[in-house]
């Protein structure tokens, strides 16, 4: 059974490259651009790692990781940040928040698809 | 020490500036030829009749030869000194290099203020980066774009085939986040072309006048000793300057001449030596208003040693003649509780404080101790008030190096 990777971004070109890689990896990719109702929607999806997007419309990626992380359900999700912020100090406040991985804008293809796999791969133990 | 070696060197390029012998200028002064040798070679002082008789030779004023921009000079010399990093260079000896070599003396001083402006202006720009909304959302776009673009160039660049339907999608994307990438380029560089030109250019009268005022130094030769009047002194000081900033320029010196009338230089020089530069006890020795006080103070204080910054009733600047060392944050920003905008809000009453700077970047033990400032500020009203229209106040502050910090 393929795994599932939710990416929660609101720039649809990055969306597109982005789920393209995945998919032609073998991964089941879905997208959702919204910061408001991202929380709900990866409770609803339970997917098997999400890649969150900081600045998103609404409600800011840091809001959304610290709303998972509070319940039983997502407290160990596998959770990959995306940044065009690569400051130490947003690296910091995602660690202190419980991210699993931090990737900071621009990214190679490869670097995403490296860490997609670690990042599973680790949770599956 | 410091005004009498350089003192002496200043006496001897004017006299070769005027084509004199040693023995003619020693004549004209009524002192043997070497003794006007040892006080051009820095080691005789020059001071009352003597440098009077040689100011008189020499054709410039008294204060051309004791005073002036020597401590300026001698300051920005040690502050350059202490600005490079195991530097080896002997704080003691910045007054010989000063009277033995004083244009390459000035030029190391320029460079080093030059070097702290620069300084100025990087942290404005980090501010802007940090801070800056538009700049914020424009890097951010740029950022996005650009790893949009590469994402998609590298599925369009790899061997494996794409299908057509997939090939176009990623055309069409990478050509409208070009398009983008473009775009925000080009706004950024009409901000950033258009902050600098804001930085260099005085947009008001008022700030072409405080300009030109900062590189004149606060004191005029002229209006102390009465030997100018205040249009003579704007047109030699100020003569390049606009119609309107002159108009300004006019106005300080007329008001520069009020305080020399009020306050004399003898009696200002006087209060110095005995007081320094202590608004409070030059205010209960003299009957004069507040306001004088701190002017004088500022005109006759050591120009290395004591800044002055006034504002109106907005807090925007009027006259800023800052000391060595005090930097402000941003050209136009400062800290609200600051005495001069705290007496904006208690005219006439006195307001005194203490500011103490960050540390300079480069800053050694003894600059970052040197950045504080003993801060006293009067507040008054200027111009029509009562009936004949909305009262203008005017907040005046001195900003004291404190050197017991």
């Amino acid at each position: 059974m393929r795994k599932h990777i939710l990416l929660i971004e609101d720039e649809p070109n990055i969306v597109e490259a982005i789920t393209f890689i995945l998919l032609r990896d073998g991964w089941q990719v879905d997208a959702h651009s919204d910061g408001a109702t991202a929380v709900s929607k990866v409770q609803s999806m339970a997917p098997d790692a999400v890649i969150l997007d900081v600045m998103l419309p609404n409600k800011s990626g840091f809001d959304i990781l610290r709303d998972l992380r509070a319940v039983p359900e997502t407290r160990d999700l596998p959770i990959m940040m995306l940044t065009a912020r690569g400051q130490t100090k947003d690296r910091e406040r995602a660690e202190d928040l419980g991210v699993s991985a931090f990737m900071t804008k621009p990214f190679s293809n490869a670097d995403v698809l490296a860490n997609v796999r670690a990042l599973v791969d680790r949770a599956d133990g | 020490m410091e005004k009498r070696s350089l003192s002496g060197t200043r006496v001897r390029e004017r006299r070769m500036q005027m084509g004199l012998k040693q023995a003619e200028l020693a004549q004209m002064a009524g002192i043997s030829p070497s003794y006007l040798n040892l006080i051009e070679h820095n080691r005789r002082r020059i001071a009352g009749k003597l440098l009077g008789a040689l100011a008189s030779a020499l054709d410039v004023p008294s204060e051309a030869l004791s005073q002036g921009a020597d401590a300026r000079l001698l300051s920005d010399l040690r502050d350059a000194a202490q600005s490079v990093k195991g530097a080896t260079a002997n704080l003691a000896r910045a007054e010989e290099l000063a009277g033995k070599f004083p244009g390459w003396a000035s030029v190391i001083a320029a460079q080093h203020r030059t070097i702290v402006d620069m300084d100025q202006q990087v942290n404005a720009l980090v501010d802007r980066f940090s801070q800056d909304p538009f700049l914020f959302e424009t890097l951010h776009e740029i950022l996005t774009t650009v790893t949009s673009i590469r994402s998609t160039a590298s599925l369009l660049a790899e061997p494996e085939d794409l299908t057509d339907v997939w090939r176009k999608r990623f055309s069409d994307n990478l050509s409208s986040d070009s398009q983008r990438l473009s775009e925000a380029g080009a706004a950024l560089s009409k901000y950033v072309e258009a902050d600098l030109q804001r930085q260099a250019t005085a947009y008001t009268p008022q700030e072409e006048f405080n300009q030109a005022l900062t590189d004149h130094g606060l004191r005029f030769a002229g209006l102390e000793d009465g030997t100018q009047t205040p249009g003579a002194a704007v047109e030699q000081g100020f003569g390049r300057l606009s119609p309107s900033a002159k108009i300004i320029a006019l106005a300080h010196c007329q008001r520069y001449a009020r305080d020399v009338d009020l306050m004399p230089t003898a009696q200002a020089d006087a209060l110095l030596a005995a007081h320094g530069p202590n608004p409070m006890a030059w205010g209960q020795a003299a009957p004069v208003a507040a306001s004088v006080v701190l002017r004088r103070i500022a005109a006759r204080a050591d120009a290395a040693q004591v800044g002055f910054w006034s504002c109106d009733s907005t807090g925007t600047a009027l006259i800023r003649a800052l000391p060595p060392g005090f930097i402000a944050p941003r050209p136009q920003s400062a800290c609200f509780d600051w005495p001069l905008f705290t007496a904006l809000r208690a005219p006439s009453q006195a307001v005194t404080g203490q500011i103490t700077l960050d540390a300079l970047p480069w800053a050694t033990e003894v600059s970052r101790q040197s950045r504080v400032f003993d801060a006293t500020a009067w507040c008054e009203p200027v111009g029509a008030s009562g009936l004949a229209g909305i009262a203008q106040f005017e907040s005046t502050m001195i900003l004291v190096r404190d050197g017991n910090a």
